[in-house]
């Protein structure tokens, strides 16, 4: 307030000095006329106007303390009043702190979805680019990358295409694995990288060096930059890892550097980064698949960045094979999209939802501090009789309701850090990076702004109407804190933003309900998997029998656990996997035909116990028999693939075109007869349709496969089952990693987006719920200690007890159907927000509806029993006798 | 009242000071003063070291403005008058002190 005048102690000084030298001359000259001598005038002056260091001091201290000492008294105030009345002080801190806690913990688990920048330099430049293979992406989220062919690419486009700055790639692949084939052994993620990668996304290692383009040629000593994760934990943040050697796949390979903390890959994680050395491509060399970045030149939109670099990778492409029957497509999109996706839909609907928590948490609290300032209404007139200003009086009662806001927000801080635990375990694996959200300086912040906010927000309304205090009242009822309208208001508010809460609840229970009982087509309970991907080093892909062998050796082992009831091994990941997929087709010995767009078709080499143990019906024909294995080439259609490929016959019979192992190292297409249908399993997604799938017999399968996916269906318990798997594979090779998951984990996984947001604002709802009932009480218990005068006279004229609490809950009921009424227009009106997450329900959808509205008109009406049972017990006399 | 001067009550001077800059127009801190203690008569000890806070108080809050003049024998003297926010505050002052006073009066009256 008086802050400015801090800086200006010279002037004040010296406007002091000419003051007093003024005065004490006048007083002089006052006195020599009254007949003193001029020394004793002097004199007499000095001692009448006092010590002058006095004054100044006095100047200063107006100046400067008056503010924070009005703060503090202020404060020390709020904490007596606030002592005195522990139970109200008590609540809005909970209030208070439940709203901001939550808001904190939300803000934070989506801030990186919403408003961080990505960890890169100038992330709004960064693009992906590439090509969409209708067989490979388009349908779900998780296969959504762009492709690029290295053998179009041969190592950067020199010179870098217009309007990019600089152009990189990674080697496709999700999560591609190396192993530490030194002690300790471990799995890392390993992604292979052009040497100016770390540039184009402006990233330098913290320690060591980057890539150089010398250690990305064709044979270059074999160099690797660690992730800080591995640093710490294998090397213990040792400095001198630099120029170490670690064994990877069984070569060895120099540390370089090591990345920043904070770096996260653009692709799936990364431990290691090594360089991709596969340039310049041998002739007529396809090469591998490459998911490619670039940097833009400041100022160029996706569009334009795709209309200049399209004729590129089209041309690039055109000495391509055709991959399958649908031409790719080239295409740009920016980083941030990429990464992040549709997930701020989400983000912006968990955010407004922990809003209105907020909102009515506010609403609650200013409910109870004007209803206590009723109270100290004739508290404020005395004060202001003895002279308190108005403003001053009104920052005193914003000092009390920022006081409570403070301490809310910091019991709200605590509160979040336990909330953003739960967030984070509870969040689909889709919200990129979610574990990396903490309770950091910036949250800080934003918690502290918004505390203050809240706090100035919940004071305004009480400040004001104390600002309106004027004159003693005596005996009067009606005080400016009291109207009841303005109460009136705040509770249908909140109402109404409960109503919409509640509502856009049930409809995502709804469609989490919707999906989970999407018949899936297996059965996963009691089913557990293993993928088994052996140690590079001991089993490499050259020595032909060893991996098939252990491959086999492992099927009999898990077979022979005890409780099994099937076993299977087969050569992709259950139910998803795109080991192979094809845009084209081969029936009857006929030459292929393209499949129509957007449709791929599956294949998946199987054991005999496939069927059995994912419990996949077969609905014609015949089941895989061990003697298919090495027997004439046979094939199960799923129901999809048979209509696909005979629409309008019976398949049994005819053949396919499929794959095989061959002992050299090839895979080699026969034809397979048809001699059986099974039913359609749910492979894309539990509210997607299925692809259609052929399935074959395994066969030498470990002679080009790199992993093989387990399966069994046991009578033993979770814990034995997972335990005797892992021993399976330990007594072969302890060398190989593995994880042995339940079955029913993954279908979980497959619904943990509409769970999370369907949980998460199901708890908000029922918080808000809870504040709305909370708040509800609070007003009728309050107007109805108002009103026992005039319910004491209308008992005395004869009303009975009946008609009293019939009035009471008659009243709050008319309070309940506005703030449904306006909750609904509320809802109708945002019902866009919510329709992207629904599925198998309308965002109108009236059973949703209706259930919300009871609930809510349930739980308001238990609200106000209390309140209407107290009105009902007035005694009239003594009601009359008071006051 | 007993046989020692009156204390003035916390508040009071600023409507004091109020007050004579208003009826009496633009004055020097020597000249309130004085006038202060003449209408006093003696009832009343006005402590300087109190009153020059109080005018430059008053004057940041903007009830009253100040700038340098020549007093009456000739020496440069700082000159206060009222301002507009100035006479509205004092009115508001003047009710607030009878509200007080009717309270007080009242309490007193009560009391016995």
């Amino acid at each position: 307030m008086r802050i400015s005048d801090l800086l200006r102690r010279q002037e004040i000084d010296q406007r002091v000095d000419e003051e007093f030298e003024f005065h004490l001359r006048m007083q002089i000259e006052e006195n020599i006329r009254s007949g003193m001598n001029p020394s004793d005038a002097c004199v007499a002056a000095r001692r009448k106007l006092g010590n002058r260091t006095q004054v100044t001091e006095e100047v200063y201290r107006m100046n400067t303390i008056s503010f924070l000492e009005e703060v503090a008294q202020n404060v020390r105030f709020s904490v007596r009043t606030l002592r005195r009345n522990p139970g109200f002080a008590m609540t809005a801190v909970l209030v208070l702190a439940l709203g901001l806690g939550s808001s904190t913990a939300m803000f934070s688990a989506l801030d990186r979805i919403l408003f961080r920048p990505l960890p890169y330099a100038d992330e709004d430049r960064l693009v992906h680019f590439g090509m969409t293979f209708p067989s490979f992406s388009g349908r779900s989220a998780a296969d959504s990358d762009l492709i690029l062919i290295a053998g179009s690419y041969q190592g950067s486009w020199k010179p870098v295409p217009e309007p990019f700055t600089a152009v990189t790639t990674v080697m496709w692949g999700k999560g591609s694995s190396c192993d530490v084939t030194e002690q300790p052994s471990e799995r890392l993620l390993c992604a292979q990288v052009e040497s100016n990668f770390l540039k184009t996304f402006g990233v330098r290692p913290v320690l060591g060096r980057d890539f150089t383009p010398e250690d990305d040629a064709r044979g270059a000593p074999q160099v690797a930059i660690i992730s800080h994760k591995v640093w710490t934990r294998r090397f213990g943040a040792d400095p001198g890892v630099i120029g170490r050697t670690i064994e990877l796949d069984g070569a060895s390979a120099s540390v370089i550097g090591v990345l920043p903390a904070e770096f996260s890959m653009p692709t799936s994680e990364a431990d290691i980064l090594r360089p991709q050395q596969q340039y310049p491509l041998p002739p007529g060399q396809l090469g591998s698949m490459l998911t490619a970045f670039g940097r833009l030149k400041p100022g160029v939109t996706g569009e334009q960045a795709q209309a200049a670099i399209a004729p590129i990778i089209e041309a690039n492409a055109k000495g391509l094979p055709r991959v399958g029957g649908n031409s790719p497509q080239p295409r740009v999109v920016r980083l941030r999209d990429h990464l992040i996706g549709d997930a701020p839909r989400v983000a912006w609907l968990l955010l407004g939802a922990v809003a209105g928590l907020l909102l009515i948490a506010c609403v609650n609290v200013t409910n109870l501090i004007v209803a206590r300032l009723a109270a100290r209404n004739r508290e404020f007139e005395v004060r202001a009789a003895l002279g308190a200003g108005r403003a001053r009086l009104a920052r005193l009662a914003l000092t009390e309701s920022l006081m409570l806001a403070v301490v809310g927000g910091t019991l709200g801080l605590a509160l979040a850090a336990g909330m953003l635990r739960m967030f984070v375990q509870m969040a689909p694996s889709s919200m990129r990076d979610i574990e990396r959200a903490a309770l950091d300086l910036r949250v800080f912040t934003v918690a502290g702004a918004l505390a203050l906010v809240v706090g100035m927000a919940v004071g305004a309304w009480p400040a004001f109407s104390v600002w309106r205090v004027r004159e003693l009242q005596h005996g009067s009822r009606a005080t400016p804190a009291a109207r009841p309208h303005m109460r009136f208001a705040l509770v249908t508010a909140q109402i109404a933003l409960t109503v919409a809460m509640l509502g856009g609840s049930a409809l995502l229970l709804r469609t989490l309900w919707n999906q989970v009982a999407v018949p899936l087509g297996y059965q996963s309970e009691q089913v557990f998997t293993m993928e088994v991907a052996p140690n590079v080093a001991r089993y490499p892909p050259s020595s032909r029998g060893l991996r098939h062998a252990l491959f086999e050796q492992l099927l009999d082992r898990i077979r022979q656990i005890p409780g099994t009831v099937a076993a299977t091994m087969s050569s992709d990941e259950f139910p998803g996997g795109m080991h192979s997929v094809a845009s084209r087709s081969a029936v009857d010995r006929q030459p292929p035909r393209d499949l129509a767009r957007g449709m791929r078709l599956r294949g998946r080499d199987v054991t005999p116990g496939y069927f059995q143990t994912f419990r996949i019906p077969i609905l014609r024909g015949r089941a895989f028999a061990e003697s298919d294995r090495g027997g004439p080439p046979v094939a199960i259609l799923s129901e999809s693939a048979a209509r696909l490929l005979f629409p309008g016959q019976d398949p049994i019979g005819h053949t396919v075109e499929r794959g095989y192992n061959n002992t050299d190292l090839t895979r080699v297409t026969r034809w397979a007869e048809v001699v059986g249908v099974a039913g359609d399993v749910r492979n894309v997604g539990p509210t997607l349709d299925s692809d259609p799938e052929i399935y074959v017999p395994a066969e030498n399968w470990g002679y080009l496969a790199s992993y093989a996916v387990y399966a069994i269906r046991t009578q033993a318990s979770s814990a034995n089952a997972v335990a005797f798997m892992k021993q399976a594979v330990a007594d072969l090779d302890p060398l190989t990693p593995v994880t042995v998951e339940p079955l029913d984990a993954e279908v979980a996984r497959q619904t943990e987006r509409p769970r999370f947001v369907a949980w998460l604002l199901a708890a908000f709802a029922g918080l808000a719920l809870l504040l709305a009932a909370a708040g509800l009480y609070g007003v009728a218990s309050y107007l109805v200690t108002q009103r026992t005068r005039d319910i004491g006279v209308r008992m005395a004229l004869g009303a009975s007890p009946a008609d009293i609490s019939r009035q009471v809950v008659g009243e709050a009921g008319r309070w309940i159907a506005a703030g449904a009424v306006l909750g609904c227009a509320l809802a109708w009106a945002g019902a866009r927000a919510i329709e992207a997450q629904l599925y198998g329900v309308a965002s109108r959808d009236p059973l949703s509806w209706m259930v919300s509205l009871v609930v809510l008109a349930a739980a308001l009406l238990l609200a106000v029993q209390r309140p209407a049972a107290r009105a009902a017990r007035v005694d009239p006399m003594e009601a009359l006798r008071a006051d | 009242m007993g046989k020692d001067k009156a204390e003035l009550l916390q508040g009071t001077l600023d409507l004091l000071v109020l007050k004579t800059v208003e009826t009496m127009g633009p004055l020097h801190g020597w000249a309130i003063a004085k006038r202060i203690e003449q209408v006093a008569q003696d009832l009343l000890e006005l402590k300087y070291g109190t009153l020059y806070p109080a005018l430059m108080r008053l004057e940041q809050n903007g009830w009253i403005s100040s700038e340098w003049g020549t007093s009456e024998n000739n020496r440069r003297a700082r000159f206060y008058s009222i301002t507009k926010q100035g006479r509205k505050q004092l009115a508001l002052e003047a009710e607030n002190w009878e509200q007080m006073v009717a309270f007080i009066t009242r309490v007193l009256g009560s009391a016995r």
